[in-house]
């Protein structure tokens, strides 16, 4: 009997090996860019309790509007506004640029829904990125304002309301003229 | 008659005793417990991603009645968690996945005007637009929490069926979202891809054996140093 618990023990740790997931072979990955993960991006610890804050304007150099080529990735120049002090010492002089990535852009659409530009990860020399509020999305004009209003009233004469629906979107623009404020929380503990 | 409504009485609170759910104590501290893992990874990736707005997070073990339930994660910032998603979750990242992108579409509800009302009916109106957003908005998110963001390659692959197509749909190809991921993760955090934790994992592996023909366009991409738009199938 026990030779019969032997051999089914033996066949069932031999047959468990053929199901065994094998190691897998690389997946061939051209040009994989060297990059290591930087250690600013990972927050480990945090404290929110400080509500000080510091105004940074901006503004952007050159004119900006999205079209058909615009993708994430592409680099936007701004340009500090006003000299930023905190406990009387200059942290970022006015006229310093930094340049900006569009992190994600969302492409305008039918009834009237307007491009968006979420612009992420603005850097200034002297202060931590980290304790920036620094997230900027930029809307085109919202058509949706009149498209929606002018669907329901054309809903009656079928079927001219659905036509509404073909109204694109603007496209979102900067301007060096606006305006653009982002805050810096200096007393935050982030590490 | 003070018999008869003693009787009605007894009758009534017998039917309510019957119709009560009768859940176990173990039911309870499961629930309790999936609920307590979902706040946990949620309220952190919340305050690393210093994202201002508020939000609730539930656990509904039910699955979604899609006809019947609004998307209350646009209208009242509150995101539900359904049980049968969960059921198919295999990992922290997984999860993580998950809530993640729930988060990112909660927040951008508040976009636009009148509180965000606007913002929403869009997303709601073309959630295609947007799809591609909230999936590589997660992945920064997931990052910036310390999860590892090729969970939401698996999450996709496993959760979101494949259609025929999405000429006319409210939603892209699930293979095209996950070829997004993809191509975002490459090209943003590079690293996780070189020392991939998942190699190994079958639902990866799978994701890599239905995809060979959308990577290699991918691939080809990037050795051409293209930035020609790809049509993922």
């Amino acid at each position: 009997m026990s030779k019969f618990l032997y051999i089914l023990a033996f066949l069932f740790i031999f047959s468990a090996s053929v199901f065994a997931a094998e190691p897998q072979t690389c997946e061939q990955i051209p040009d994989m860019p060297e990059n290591p993960l930087s250690e600013k991006i990972l927050i480990k610890k945090y404290d929110y309790t400080n509500t000080t804050k510091i105004p940074i304007y901006l503004h952007i150099e050159n004119r900006y509007k999205t079209n058909g080529d615009t993708k994430a990735g592409d680099e936007l120049t701004f340009v500090v506004s006003r000299d930023v002090y905190h406990n009387g010492q200059l942290l970022v002089k006015r006229g310093e640029k930094t340049t900006v990535k569009l992190t994600h852009y969302i492409r305008r659409g039918m009834n009237g829904i307007p491009s968006i530009l979420i612009l992420e990860g603005f850097n200034f020399e002297n202060i931590d990125s980290r304790k920036l509020d620094a997230r900027f999305i930029k809307r085109g004009f919202d058509n949706t304002l009149f498209v929606l209003p002018l669907k329901w009233a054309l809903t009656f004469l079928y079927p001219l309301g659905s036509f509404a629906n073909f109204v694109i979107g603007c496209e979102a623009r900067i301007s060096p003229k606006d305006e653009i404020i982002i805050y810096y929380y200096p007393d935050w503990v982030i590490e | 008659m003070k018999k008869i409504i003693n009787v009605l009485i007894a009758v009534l609170l017998s039917i309510n005793a019957g119709f009560a759910y009768e859940m176990t104590n173990e039911e309870l501290l499961k629930d309790i417990s999936i609920q307590n893992v979902i706040d946990n990874i949620a309220y952190e990736m919340l305050n690393v991603g210093q994202i201002k707005q508020r939000m609730i997070f539930t656990y509904d073990k039910e699955s979604k009645k899609k006809l019947l339930k609004a998307n209350e994660s646009l209208t009242k910032r509150e995101i539900l968690i359904y049980g049968d998603v969960v059921q198919k979750i295999s990992d922290k990242n997984e999860l993580a996945a998950l809530i993640a992108r729930e988060i990112v579409k909660a927040d951008a509800s508040y976009w636009g005007y009148f509180k965000g009302y606007v913002g929403s009916a869009q997303i709601r109106f073309a959630p295609k637009k947007y799809e591609i957003y909230f999936d590589s908005a997660a992945v920064d998110l997931m990052v910036k929490a310390g999860y590892n963001p090729i969970g939401m390659i698996t999450l996709l692959h496993k959760v979101y069926p494949q259609r025929r197509t999405d000429f006319l749909s409210a939603s892209n190809l699930t293979s095209k979202r996950v070829m997004y991921v993809y191509e975002y993760i490459y090209k943003t955090y590079p690293e996780f891809l070189a020392n991939n934790e998942y190699r190994e994992n079958k639902y990866y592996q799978n994701f890599l054996l239905t995809s060979t023909e959308n990577r290699a366009k991918f691939y080809e991409k990037m050795k051409n140093n293209s930035d020609e738009k790809i049509k993922y199938e």
